[in-house]
Parts: C-alpha cells; structure tokens; sequence
C-alpha cells in the first residue's frame, strides 16, 4: 500500500509541475499571446474582457496561476476564449471519445500483439518468426501519418468505410444496435491506423521477452518433464515475462494517445486532437493547458495502472515496500 | 560481410541524400516559391525520347501542356515540344546561405514545365519543393538529435558519475516524463512560442523543442555506462597511477559510450524529422511558402486531393524509404554495439 | 640491507554500510594490523575471501584512506601527506590487481596499457612513452608483435604479464599484487610466479602479495601473515606457519591447501 501511495504521489507531482511549467512558459510570451488574441477576429473583445476579470491577466503570475488553480477545483479548469465556456465543459464529451478510441486501440493492439509474439517466439528462427519480424519491421517503418492518409483515401474512394467523424448525420434517433453498427463503422480505419502504429513495438518486445523466457533454464526443464509446449507457454513463460510486458504495458498508454492525436486529427474524429489543434491556432490558451493536463493525467493514470499490477505480480516489489 | 553490407549501404544512401538536399537549389529546376497559376495539380510531366512521330531523340523533351478549360485538367500537346536543358540558368539560390549561383542542373525553357513530381494547388513544382522540403525536414531531425544527445550525454555522465542528488533526480525526472504522451507535449511547448515567425527563427525553436524530447532516455543510457565504468578495475588501476577524474572520464568511462550513443542517434534521428513532420502537417512548423515534407503532405487532407492527384503522396513515399534506411542502420548498429569488447 | 621498506602500524579500516531502509551498519574490514617488510624481500598475505587482505592491499597503495594507523613508506608516514606530497610516494609502489581482464581497458592496445602510467604522469614524448612500454612488455616475457593487440585477443596469462609490466614502467619499488594467481591455468601460475621471482632478483623489488592459494605463498614469500576478520591472526617464516601452524585457522586453512594440493595439480611447465 506504501508502494502506490509513493506512486500516486509522484503522479500528482508531475501533473502539479506540468501546470507550472505551462503556467511559465505561457509567461515568457505573454505580450504576444494577449495581443495576438485580441487581434483575432474570432474572439470577442467581451470575451477577453471577462478573462481579465476572471483570471486576473495583468496580475502576477503566481496569482494567475493560484486564480487557475482555484477554477480547476471548482471545476471549470479555466475559460476558453473561443467557445465562451468553461474549460471542462468543452473537455469532458471529447475525453469520452479519445478514451473510446484508445481503450479499442489499445485491447486490439496487445491482444495481437501478444498472440502473434508468443507464436513466434515459440518458433525461433522459423518461417512464422522470419515474416512476423520482416511484416513488422516495415510496419515500424510506415508512420503513422501515411497509414492514416493511405486509409483515408481508400475509405474516400471505395465508400466502404465512412471518411471520418464519430457518428453519421442520420443516427440520432435510430436504434442501439444499428448506432452501434454505425459506430463500429467510424471506429474501423481510426483503430486500424492506431493498432497498425502500435502494434509493430509492441510485437517485438513482447517476442523478444517471450523468446527469453522460453530459452531460460527453468522452462527448459519445465519442457524437459514432459510439458506440453502450451502448457509450458501459459503457466511457466508468461509469468515470467509479465513483469517487462507490464511496464511496456504502462509506456504504451502514451504511446497510443500521441499515435491518436494525429489519426483524430486527419480522420475528424472528435477528440482530444483536433480541439487541441483548434486551440493552438486559435490562441485559446486555458483550452491548451487544460488539454496538456488532462492527456498527462491519463497517461500517468494508465501507468498507476500498470504499476499496481505490477505490485500485485511480483512478490519481490511486494517484499520490498513492506 | 552482411553485417557491413547493412551498414555502408544505408550509410552511404543517406549521405548521399543529404548531399543532394544540401545541393537543392542546383539539382531543383524552380525555387520552391515559385507558383504557376495556370498549371495547378499538373501530374508529373513525362519525359519522352520519342517524339510523336517516332523520332529519336538523344537529348529527351517535354511536351507543353494545354489546358481544355477544366481546372487542373490537361492533355500533352504533342505538337508543341522543349528539349530538356541542362546546366542552364534559372532562379537564384544559395547554398547554405553562403554560396550564391544560379546554375541549375536541367530545365525546360519557358513556357514549358517540368514538374518530375507533378505540381500542387498552386502550381509549384513538387520536386522543387521535395529537394528543399528536405533540407527542413531532415536537418532539423539531425539537429534536434545532435542537441538530444549533446544534453544527454553531460546530464547522463554527470550523473552516472557523481551520483547522488543529481542522479536521484535525473532518474526521477526522466522516469515520470517518459510515460508522457510526447506528442501532446510537444505541440504543448509549440502553442506556448508565438505562432508567426520568421522562417530560420521558426527552424531553431523547432529544433530545440523537438530536442527537448527524448534526452531522457540517452541520459539514462549514459549513466548506466558510466556507472558500471566508473567501478572497473582498470580505473581504479588509472587512479593509482595518479590519473585525475577528468582524464578518467575522458579516456575511459567515456569512450564506453559511443556505442550506445551512435545507437541512439540512429533510433532518434528518424523519429525527430517524423516530429517535424508531424508539427508542419498540422500548421504548426515551418511556415508556407518555405516548404517541409510536412506541409507538403497536408494538402492531401482534403479528399479532393486525396483522391484526384495521386502524386501528391510522392513525398510521403519517398519519406519512407528515408526512414527504412535509418532503420537497417540502427539494426546494425545494435548489432555491432552487443559485439563490441566493451 | 634489511632495511624495512614498508611499515604498516595499527591499520583500521571501518566501513559504514548504508542499507536502503536506513539502516546503518558499521563493517570493520581491518582491524589494527601491524606488519613491516625489507626491502627486496616478499611477504604474503593469505586468507579466505572477506579476510580484509584486498582493503588491506588497497589502503597500503592509497587507493582508500584508511580509518586510523599509520603506513610508513621508507621512513615516511604517508598517512599525513597531503595529496600533493603523497604524489611522489605513489609511483615508487604500484598495485598488480585480479581479474585482469577487468583490470585492462578492453579497448587500449598492449602498448598503451603499459604506457599508460606513463602517460598519466606526463613523462617522456610520445615515443619515449611506446619504447619504454616494448622494454617493460619484453621484460615480462611478451613479445613485440603482442603489442598492438586488443586485449581479448591476449590468453590470460599474457593480461597478467601486461598488467604486470605496466606496474613495473614506473619503477616502482614496491609491488603489491592482489590475487595476481585467480583464474589462470596452474602451468600459467607457475610461470608469472617464475617471473615475479626474476624481476625481484634483477632489480631488488619488494613484494606484498596477496593471495589465498598456501602453496603458492609458501613456494615464493620470504613470511607470510595470514589474515582472519580483518586481523593478523598468525605471521612467520613459511616453513614454520605452513608446517606447524599455531593457530586453530591456520591449521584449517592448511589442512584444505593440503587436500587440494594432493589431487595432482602440477607446478611445472612450460611455455
């Protein structure tokens, strides 16, 4: 229990830095992102105005940051310019949709990932393990962008599939399976695009991890009793290799949001990416940080989680904290 | 051996197109600023040694287009032809902003084109573009790497040998922020610098935010090399001779790590000019009309694009074979690095 | 001349040992050991691993200071020399470490890992550097064309003779040798032990060798101490300790030397 309370500290503590580091640089320029805005014509002079009252724009920093932070935990996570509405209010619906897509991504992604590197490993150096490394590798070579565009233009072209967004225009009042079906549709190229990005690293730690577990000694005696290979595979190997999978397993939540930032973007899928972008161009700068926050914050939260399962596997990181 | 084969020929292909990118404005037949309004999303003009009526040429030539009054929409008239130039004068360059000429390798007179790689929306050539797209594109990946591993290497060997605070915090820091998702990260640091800038102020930022990414992990691998270095007999051996810690460091422990960061420069180059890419992609990069692969691929978010004018994806093509070499050599660089004596 | 080369006077040396959950335990690795040796004569120290004999070795040469004690180099204390006056003292006794695989960087050349102390003390040019290093190499019994290998393409025996020579490019007067026997073949033994009885007949070295192997103590010390939990539990000439050994310890360690001893080990060979 010590142990996740140190991590859970330590989570807190980069996201409270984050902010700062947010808060500082957004300080270093200040003159051009206050000037910038009020010369966008998008914005609204009221609304500018009603930031500076709120937040305090020509104050110190640390009081504008302790202004932000007081509008975090009521809730708000600031004021955004262009939509003219609290922060979190413009956040929350997109993280429901980032976090769809990724969940998908992410199960598809290792399920593969594992299946496939277990069957290779299992196999060294045979005709499964050759190809596997050679599809993979140029896999890892494509980014994640030409995918995307590549995809794209096939779901264009060929009308299979829809060319981005979450929902089609005429779903609103349909039945639940045929949302669903909607919804699956949409889902397709995005998660593809994302798995096909993830999957090539995945894959190969989990095969190299998997290839030296099954070549340590005691699961060549475990073979040697007379084990089946499955057998030897799930209850000897896996274990054992649970421990790096899992801290892969940690890293890779970052790994597939910035993968779908960019598959959210080009395939209009409304997440998190396209309002940050949005945001970005459109100087609404509490939108930025809010975003910055709320990405890190799943990022770490997903990593928390790999460490608690960690915790839980292995006795010795239990023998260690007591 | 194949072990060389995987390494001299990537090797040498990259120099190669380095070099090639750092002649852009020779080997490019337009400057990349350069637009023809009248021949937007012109496909790539072919290059014909026989003419129409079946004549051969030795020096090739280029039919003129004639447009039939749809947009972007062209037939070759074969009556009309221009033989390809070579060596002729054209727009002005520099080259590394220090040698001014304006020979260029081939062209075609006007008005006749010769877009290798088709044209864009606005009618500049992509080829053009391509050439000193990639000057952006992969310098800024080998920059920001250079930088990477520059702040990696003092902050890891730092570290690894003074051990302490400042290993506690390295390794702390660098921990928390790997699970970050860099690409938030990223255009985080980018929001936060003003949007309009001028081109080589835009290049530097870029290359110092990008840099900022992955110094964590060469730091880490640094250190561990140091730290294991720093305990070898034969330094302490160094040390009774009376050797002072400088030149332990320097003729020691640190020669260990040019394995490790060669490796790493590798591994990051290619994904530091993907970083480019990806900023320049969404806007965020380089500013038109200075071309990078990254803006050149956006035009291809729109469906239209996307669909009509296949050549458009040409540098996207052409990005992937770039990335395909740096990525043989950082196989074999592992490989070398595992078998070293070291 | 029996003069007395080294003295070693009431040596402690004290270890705190820091555990992650903040416990503190002291670890006392020497606890006051006296000993003195002439000049061109060898004394062995033995003992099993943990026995102090390695700090011992490494505090003498003044890679560790120690706790408290005095090491008096020909006449001089050098527990009160500061760093400056101490340098002097440093090369007139170099150490010979184990494992000289980890002792010799892998990516020097022969050559150079002779020069190298050389090198660090900034004598001589470059090629004076690289002459003197080919002497010191061709003393030990390592020819030229060795000179330009890699370490891990040199057997074991030649990296303790590479070792060795670059102990010797300083001039030192005083060798200490920790473990200079582990790892290598018992012929190979035979012929550094050869060796180290040639070099200190030519140039009237003295040896502090430390080693666990009896036999080998026996065959080349002038007296051996023998060391337990950091102390001298026993000293004296090696017919006496190895023969009629006093102490209950040394008759342990003997009758074990004894056994293996009997298995057939041969010390003679050839290269």
């Amino acid at each position: 229990m010590r142990y996740l309370f140190h991590r859970v500290v330590q989570a807190v503590v980069v996201l409270v830095a984050i902010s700062i580091l947010s808060f500082v640089l957004l300080h270093l320029a200040p003159g051009e992102f206050f000037s910038e805005i009020r010369l966008n014509p998008q914005i609204s002079l009221a609304s500018v105005d009603a930031l500076r009252a709120q937040y305090g724009l020509d104050r110190s920093l640390p009081a504008q940051y302790g202004l932000w932070v007081r509008s975090a935990l009521k809730g708000d996570f600031g004021y955004s310019f262009a939509y003219n509405r609290p922060v979190s209010s413009l956040i929350w619906p997109r993280v429901r949709n980032t976090l769809l897509l990724n969940t998908v991504a992410l199960t598809l992604s290792w399920l593969f990932a594992l299946l496939l590197g277990a069957w290779a490993a299992a196999r060294p150096g045979g005709w499964e393990d050759r190809l596997s490394a050679v599809g993979t590798s140029t896999l890892f070579v494509v980014p994640d962008l030409m995918f995307a565009l590549a995809f794209l233009m096939v779901a264009v072209r060929t009308r299979w599939f829809p060319a981005g967004g979450m929902m089609s225009l005429d779903m609103t009042g349909a039945t639940t399976s045929s949302q669903l079906r909607d919804l699956s549709a949409h889902l397709f190229l995005p998660v593809l695009t994302i798995g096909l990005g993830t999957f090539p690293v995945l894959y190969r730690h989990v095969r190299s991890a998997m290839a030296e577990a099954l070549a340590s000694p005691f699961v060549r005696a475990a073979r040697g009793y007379g084990l089946r290979r499955n057998q030897v595979l799930f209850r000897q190997a896996l274990p054992a290799v649970a421990n790096p999978l899992i801290s892969l397993l940690g890293i890779s939540f970052g790994l597939l949001l910035s993968t779908s930032l960019l598959v959210e973007i080009v395939f209009s899928w409304p997440g998190l990416g396209p309002i940050l972008l949005e945001s970005i161009l459109g100087r609404d700068i509490y939108v930025i940080v809010g975003i910055v926050i709320v990405s890190a914050a799943l990022a770490i939260i997903g990593n928390l989680f790999a460490d608690v399962l960690l915790y839980w596997n292995d006795p010795r990181i239990r023998a260690e904290w007591r | 051996m194949s072990l060389s084969r995987t390494f001299v020929v990537p090797l040498a292909v990259l120099l190669l197109l380095h070099f090639v990118v750092v002649l852009a404005g020779f080997i490019a037949p337009y400057d990349p600023a350069t637009q023809f309004r009248d021949h937007p999303f012109a496909p790539p003009t072919r290059i014909h040694f026989f003419d129409s009526r079946g004549g051969f040429h030795l020096r090739p030539l280029v039919y003129l287009w004639k447009s039939n009054g749809e947009f972007a929409k062209y037939e070759a008239d074969t009556t009309r032809t221009a033989p390809l130039r070579f060596f002729l004068s054209g727009d002005t360059y520099s080259v590394l902003g220090v040698f001014h000429s304006s020979l260029h390798l081939f062209g075609v007179d006007e008005p006749a084109h010769v877009f290798i790689l088709g044209s864009d929306g606005y009618g500049r050539d992509q080829f053009s573009r391509f050439l000193f797209g990639g000057q952006i594109s992969l310098f800024s990946g080998l920059l920001a790497a250079g930088l990477s591993l520059g702040l990696g290497l003092l902050l890891g060997s730092a570290a690894g040998y003074h051990g302490g605070l400042l290993d506690a915090l390295l390794m702390r820091t660098t921990e928390a922020f790997a699970a970050l998702p860099w690409l938030y990260l990223l255009l985080a640091l980018r929001a936060f610098l003003p949007l309009h800038m001028s081109p080589a102020q835009t290049f530097l930022l870029l290359i110092a935010v990008i840099g900022m990414l992955g110094w964590g992990r060469a730091a880490r691998l640094v250190r561990g090399i140091v730290l294991s270095a720093k305990e070898r007999n034969y330094v302490v051996a160094a040390r009774g001779f009376g050797a002072t810690e400088w030149y332990l460091l320097r003729r020691h422990v640190l020669p260990q790590t040019r394995g490790v960061i060669l490796t790493q420069a590798a591994i990051l180059i290619p994904q530091y000019i993907l970083a480019e890419i990806t900023l320049s992609f969404l806007g965020l990069g380089v500013a038109e009309p200075v071309a990078s692969w990254g803006n050149m691929l956006s035009a291809l978010q729109q469906y239209s694009v996307l669909t009509s004018y296949w050549w458009m994806i040409l540098p996207g093509l052409l990005l992937v074979t770039v990335l395909l070499r740096y990525y043989i050599l950082a196989q074999s660089l592992e490989l070398r690095v595992e078998s070293s004596p070291y | 001349m029996d003069e007395t080369l080294l003295q070693v006077c009431e040596l402690t040396k004290v270890y705190a040992d820091r555990r992650p959950a903040g416990r503190t335990t002291e670890v006392r690795a020497l606890r006051e050991v006296s000993l003195a040796i002439a000049r061109g004569r060898t004394l062995a120290v033995i003992g099993e691993s943990g026995s102090g004999k390695s700090t011992l070795a490494r505090c003498i040469v003044q890679l560790e200071a120690p706790t408290s004690g005095q090491i008096c180099f020909a006449g001089t204390d050098l527990t009160r020399l500061d760093k400056r006056r101490l340098q002097p003292f440093r090369t007139r006794m170099q150490l010979v470490l184990q494992g000289s695989s980890a002792a010799i960087n892998p990516g020097f050349r022969g050559w150079e890992v002779v020069a190298e102390p050389l090198r660090i003390q900034k004598s001589g040019s470059a090629e004076e550097q690289r002459s003197t290093a080919l002497q010191c190499m061709q003393q030990v019994g390592l020819q030229a064309d060795l000179a330009e290998r890699l370490p891990h393409r040199l057997s074991g025996g030649q990296l303790q003779r590479l070792a060795i020579a670059r102990a010797l490019v300083l001039n030192p007067e005083l060798l200490v040798l920790d473990e200079p026997f582990t790892g290598l073949d018992v012929s190979i033994q035979a012929q550094i032990a050869n060796l180290l009885l040639a070099l200190q007949r030519e140039g009237s070295l003295t040896y502090l060798l430390v080693v666990h192997d009896l036999m080998m103590a026996g065959a080349l010390a002038d007296e051996i101490a023998v060391m337990q939990d950091g102390q001298i539990v026993e000293r004296g000439i090696p017919a006496g300790v190895l023969m009629t050994p006093q102490q209950e310890y040394t008759r342990s360690l003997v009758t074990v030397a004894r056994g293996v001893a009997s298995t057939g080990a041969s010390t003679t060979g050839s290269l």
